[in-house]
């Protein structure tokens, strides 16, 4: 038995805790969004914001998210700086086969947050470096976030 | 399905590791663990040690203490608040391992325990780690007597559990810090290597993707018999550097990229000390 | 003003960035099993027995070799029936591959069923493995297989050979003898892994009536649908296939996945629905792309006319024929379509090797082949003195031409070329003028600049059958409000085909991009569509569109001139902002009917939908052209190269979607110097991954590893190509045909050292920058 703030709510899993979280959140927690695609914390499909900081959930056992905050992307449907970063990356093109979107958007999200001034293109390549895309070849989802980043700090 | 227990306390930590030490696997962040789960697996306990507060310790005195549950991401935020040299080092470290969400995840103790890239900055800063067990209480090891292969430590006991990394806060000339990575998705570099130099104390750790760190106590003896401040110059090093180096890999691509971080390690700027 | 040529939001955009998209890993049924398959761990061997007592006494159901209908069957149809090679089953009795499936099994739990694993008993016969071609082509090595059957004809193997294509034009010998130099070289592409971020999965509902409902990672729901009903005997009205979105593809679906079929044979097995997804691991062993050697020879003039060109080509295919032949077939066309070689001998060869089967990645053998001719190029014009974008300009095959590309039954004649546009604008933009030599160079770091040119073709119709099917279908309907429906079965990989798609029906209509949308379908409710393959999204699925949309267009005019009271010749359709989509009196123009109106009125007055299905097939297959022009810098010490600036520059007709396309040139390229540096899926002594199915190994590249969004400069040619819809070509794989090609020419111009050998890795570069260099030609 598992329980969990998951966007914003109060959640009971009976999933083993040692189940790795993103299949809790799947399976149980009907968090669809949380892709999975290596499980093996390489592609970063699964990134989910644990109390606020990006993490792989395919990394992480359920028991360890316990009594914690999870927030996949649906939790921040009201959350300006993702849905800019939504916008932005839907304008920019950043958007090709979408399997890598939401954990790229979580991710984002919390890179936009964390800084004081607009990032770079540098900073962002660095800060998105945890999650694959094999479409883009990044460049569109750089500029979005570069986009975000400066109408949040402006 | 392993089992999961999450003490609160150190005590309750130290309690199930001396009760069942050859069926616990101690995890605190679980990036290195977690994928390696088999749903067959009916005998582990998973003992998450992540949220004990006693291992959360970051301290900065005449001793830097890094507690062992520390994420990468919280000593980060931590060091680079801190005007100190030895921790803008580390950061420098800490800072390009693998990916921001593996750094808000794994802890310094995973990473050094596991022979990671802060354990070859550490064997060159003369880190001790303080481990602490139910009977044999709390005892401190230098970090280079910890690593020996591998996988194996030579922690006195087995129900053992790494508290803490303790480094030296003192002055260095040089620190110096370098990797080489096939690839950002590689987060484990092929080769890395540190150097922390004050006066004659020369130290040099060599960190590698198949082998433990170590330190490199022939190349480090020869800077100090010939007199060499580092940086210096490779070529005044001569053969027993190759000597050294060579019996540590067979593959000849990895020995060049060994010899070229050394050398670039050596060789570098005099006043270049790494840092923030 | 056209929806063609906007940038507009894509169609499944809002869907996609919030997550709510499903992909077949998301498709969830109630009472639903879940899958696992156990996968040989040895090279080669035979199946004896399969105990599975475990495996049920934890309640798990199993499918093994000895349960699956004897059929053997090709996963791929899309070459006509005599030309398909067919040599495998659902799950075999004797394994050709490590990873190749032997036993599913499906249980109410993941955990359940990977636990069930575990517990099954296999009885092995290991066999003698062979794991390169040209080991396996040796008369003394292990035989894979004793059968394989060419349509309805049984082959009896005699080695490893899976076939062969020997393709001759004109007199390549005699050409020889006339050329002033020949140029031979020996150049090799490794085995690779597509790395699309979605792995396979399938999902399969049985049905009360014996028919199935299937949910799964396809590029073609209608292929996928005739395979399982070949497979289980289920007539194709009771099997349907679900069109959903892919997470990323590059080749790897393009078949009927393997796991399809084991999930449907459970599903029909336990009588519930079945969820299967492929591990990371497992996704690695179950395809990779061909590995092939290449011999080229080309007979040039002083002048720089060619005289011949011949390519001796081995593939190594690995465990299964995949459309092999059509590979050969490929790879002869686009090394005839490349350049003015008068002469031309292909012999090629595929052979069986007991590794992970080859597939299509982006490109087929098109890269491959372009690997080695834009090198060879680069070697003749240094030895004749030319400049290497000249030299590419005089021979280069264009407009007016004919063009083979996708083998020699798919011939048609060039009718739009941007080549010289394409090397001259990017000579421009790259500043080839100041390239300067590699002897010129010293340093640590050292900067070249290459270029190389290449093609995909648009799609593999024309204007007689060939060898491969292709045409594709859509229905249209205009709905009671004057919005348009599009029923197509053309799957989007991410590029945009389903955007293109959508505007080229809206413009065919004069209806806005924001009242025409793409229904949910599947492979009942649509006509027949090959693939999304051969860069024909857009030339043929938009071209079937385009077609069955003028018929919807008569329609329109029809019902409006019963309303208006007029012939139809006499109306046109037009949008304007005023009026919307209207129908108008072109000799009184101010006597006009809404679009809206008039499918109202159609209902109202019981006069039936304005609605069309129809299927058709172009007339052509064009060739999109492509041109990269790229600048590296090779770190001496380490044999790092790092890619500083790429110009990419594509010809693909009238642009459709210019981000979207720009976002394809830009991906494939990332890709490709993924491909040229460092992606590569070794096999081990023991048959197995070298990186074991993982990704960190693979190394795929990362934000960090492909160059910054400043370095890379993208440019489309001016054509236009009247047998597409309106003037549109393909571009999807052309997009990856020269990367490495160029990387590698500019590695070159950077050290003087050419590599013939991919992945050019730091170890590789490093050891041929140590090495003597012989003198080029």
């Amino acid at each position: 038995m598992t329980s969990l703030i998951l966007n914003g709510e109060q959640w009971t899993t009976a999933v083993n805790p040692t189940t790795r979280l993103s299949a809790a959140l799947r399976e149980s927690g009907g968090a669809l969004d949380v892709k999975e695609g290596c499980l093996t914390g390489h592609c970063g499909a699964c990134t989910i914001l644990l109390d606020g900081q990006p993490v792989k959930s395919c990394l992480l056992v359920s028991g360890q998210a316990e009594g914690r905050s999870v927030i996949s992307l649906k939790g921040l449907s009201t959350d300006p700086v993702a849905t800019y970063l939504q916008e932005s990356f839907s304008r920019a093109g950043a958007v090709q086969c979408g399997f890598c979107t939401p954990g790229m958007i979580i991710v984002a999200t919390a890179l936009v947050k964390a800084s004081e001034v607009p990032l770079s293109r540098d900073d962002i390549r660095a800060g998105l470096v945890g999650n694959l895309c094999r479409c883009t070849g990044y460049h569109k989802i750089v500029t979005a976030v570069e986009e975000a980043s400066y109408v949040h700090e402006s | 399905m392993a089992r999961y227990q999450r003490p609160e306390t150190l005590r309750q930590a130290l309690t199930q590791l001396h009760d069942n030490p050859n069926e616990t696997v101690v995890m605190a962040g679980g990036t290195t663990i977690v994928p390696f789960l088999q749903p067959n697996d009916d005998e582990t306990v998973l003992l998450d040690i992540g949220r004990i507060g006693e291992l959360k310790n970051l301290i900065c005195e005449s001793e830097i203490i890094i507690g062992s549950a520390v994420t990468l991401k919280e000593f980060l935020t931590y060091a680079r608040k801190q005007e100190n040299p030895v921790l803008g080092a580390l950061y420098e470290v800490a800072s390009h391992i693998a990916d921001p969400t593996i750094r808000g995840q794994a802890t310094v103790g995973g990473n050094v325990a596991r022979g990671g890239e802060l354990a070859t900055i550490l064997l060159a800063l003369d880190a001790e780690i303080i481990v602490e067990s139910l009977d044999g209480g709390s005892r401190r090891i230098h970090l280079k007597d910890l690593l020996l292969d591998p996988g194996v430590t030579a922690l006195g006991h087995p129900d053992d559990l790494l508290i803490a990394i303790v480094v030296h806060n003192q002055k260095y000339d040089y620190i110096h810090y370098d990797k080489f990575t096939k690839s950002h998705l590689a987060s484990i570099p092929l080769a890395s290597v540190a150097v922390a130099a004050c006066d004659r104390d020369i130290r040099v750790a060599l960190g590698s993707h198949r082998l433990f760190p170590e330190r490199l106590s022939l190349v480090e003896r020869r800077l100090v018999e010939r007199d060499l401040t580092v940086p210096t110059g490779w070529g005044q090093l001569g053969g027993l550097v190759d000597a050294e180096v060579f019996a540590l890999t067979d593959d000849s691509y990895h020995n060049h990229i060994i010899h070229v971080l050394l050398e670039r390690a050596l060789m570098g700027p005099p006043s270049e000390v790494n840092g923030q | 003003m056209p929806e063609v040529g906007r940038n507009l939001p894509r169609k499944d955009g809002v869907a996609k960035i919030s997550g709510k998209e499903p992909y077949s890993h998301d498709i969830h049924l109630p009472n639903m099993l879940y899958a696992a398959v156990y996968r040989s761990p040895l090279a080669h061997v035979r199946i004896r027995y399969v105990d599975t007592s475990g495996a049920q006494a934890l309640g798990a159901i199993c499918l093994t070799p000895q349960e699956v209908p004897d059929v053997i069957y090709n996963e791929r149809i899309v070459s006509i029936p005599t030309k398909t090679y067919k040599d495998r089953r659902v799950l075999p009795t004797v394994a050709r591959h490590v990873g190749e499936a032997i036993v599913g099994v499906a249980a109410e739990t993941e955990e359940l069923a990977i636990r069930a694993l575990s517990s099954l008993r296999i009885d092995f016969e290991p066999l003698p493995s062979v794991l390169n071609a040209e080991e396996a082509l040796k008369p003394e090595s292990p035989k894979l297989y004793d059968r394989i059957w060419l349509g309805e004809k049984p082959i009896e193997m005699t080695g490893n050979i899976a076939c062969e294509r020997h393709i001759t034009e004109g007199d390549p010998e005699a050409g020889f003898r006339e050329a002033d130099f020949v140029v031979e070289r020996r150049y090799t592409t490794p085995r690779k892994y597509h790395g699309q971020m979605e792995t396979k999965a399938a999902v399969c509902q049985p049905l009360p009536n014996g028919g199935i409902n299937v949910w799964a990672t396809v590029q073609s729901v209608h292929n996928v649908r005739q395979v399982l009903g070949q497979i289980y005997g289920i007539p194709l009205s009771k099997v349907n296939v679900k069109k959903l979105s892919i997470g990323g593809s590059f080749g790897s679906s393009i078949q009927m996945n393997s796991i399809i079929p084991i999930c449907v044979g459970l599903a029909l097995k336990s009588g519930r629905p079945v969820k299967l997804i492929s591990p990371r691991e497992d996704d690695m062993y179950d395809h990779s792309h061909y590995q092939t050697e290449m011999v080229l020879k080309v007979g040039v003039k002083q002048d720089g006319t060619f005289t011949a060109a011949k390519m001796n080509v081995i593939a190594d295919i690995g465990a299964h024929h995949i459309q092999a032949d059509a590979l050969l077939g490929v790879m002869a066309g686009w090394l005839a379509s490349l350049y003015k070689w008068k002469n031309f001998q292909f012999d090629g060869q595929a052979v069986y090797t007991n590794k992970v089967p080859g597939c299509a990645l982006q490109g087929f053998g098109n890269p491959l082949v372009n690997f080695a001719v834009e090198q060879h190029m680069d070697i003749i014009a240094e030895m004749l003195g030319r400049d290497p974008v000249d030299l590419r300009l005089q021979n280069y095959i264009g407009e007016g031409d004919v063009f083979w590309g996708q083998g020699p039954s798919i011939k048609s004649i060039i009718e739009s070329c941007g080549v010289e546009e394409i090397l001259r604008e990017g000579s421009t933009r790259i500043g080839w003028n100041q390239r300067r030599e590699p002897h010129e160079k010293s340093g640590r770091y050292r900067r070249g600049i290459g270029v190389a040119r290449g093609f995909h073709t648009s799609g593999t119709a024309g204007p007689k059958p060939g060898d491969v099917i292709d045409f594709s279908s859509a229905t249209i309907k205009v709905n009671e409000d004057g919005t348009v429906d599009i029923l197509t079965p053309v799957i989007d990989h991410g590029g945009g085909t389903g955007e293109a798609i959508v505007k080229i029906v809206a413009d065919t209509l004069h209806v806005p991009y924001t009242m025409v949308e793409l229904s949910d379908v599947d492979a009942r409710t649509t006509g027949y569509d090959v693939a999304t393959h051969a860069t024909r999204g857009v030339y043929c699925g938009g071209g079937a569109a385009a077609h069955v949309a003028e018929e919807v267009r008569t329609q329109i005019l029809a019902m409006a001139g019963r309303i208006l009271d007029e012939e139809p010749s006499g109306l046109a359709l037009d949008l304007t902002a005023e009026r919307g989509t209207h129908v108008y009196v072109q000799s009184d123009p101010n006597r006009f009917v809404s679009l809206k109106d008039i499918a109202k009125t159609a209902q109202i007055k019981s006069w039936g939908t304005m609605a069309a299905t129809g299927s058709y097939r172009q007339s052509s297959a064009p060739p999109c052209f492509m041109g990269h022009f790229v600048e590296v810098e090779v770190d001496t010490e380490t044999g790092e190269v790092r890619v500083v600036r790429a110009i990419l520059l594509s010809d693909a007709g009238t642009v459709v979607n210019p981000d979207l396309l720009a976002g394809q040139l830009i991906g494939a390229f990332a890709r490709g110097i993924g491909f040229a540096l460092q992606e590569h899926t070794q096999t081990l002594p023991s048959g197995t991954l070298n990186h074991g199915g993982w990704l960190t190994d693979y190394r795929m590249g990362t934000s960090c590893d492909v160059p910054p969004p400043d370095a890379m400069d993208v440019y489309f040619a001016h054509t236009y190509e009247s047998t597409g819809p309106f003037g549109a070509k393909g571009v999807a794989e052309a997009a990856l045909s020269s990367v490495w090609s160029a990387v590698a020419n500019a590695i070159y111009n950077a050290v003087g050292v050419r590599v013939y050998d991919l992945p050019i890795t730091p170890e590789v570069l490093l050891e041929a920058l140590s090495a003597p260099q012989l003198i080029e030609a």
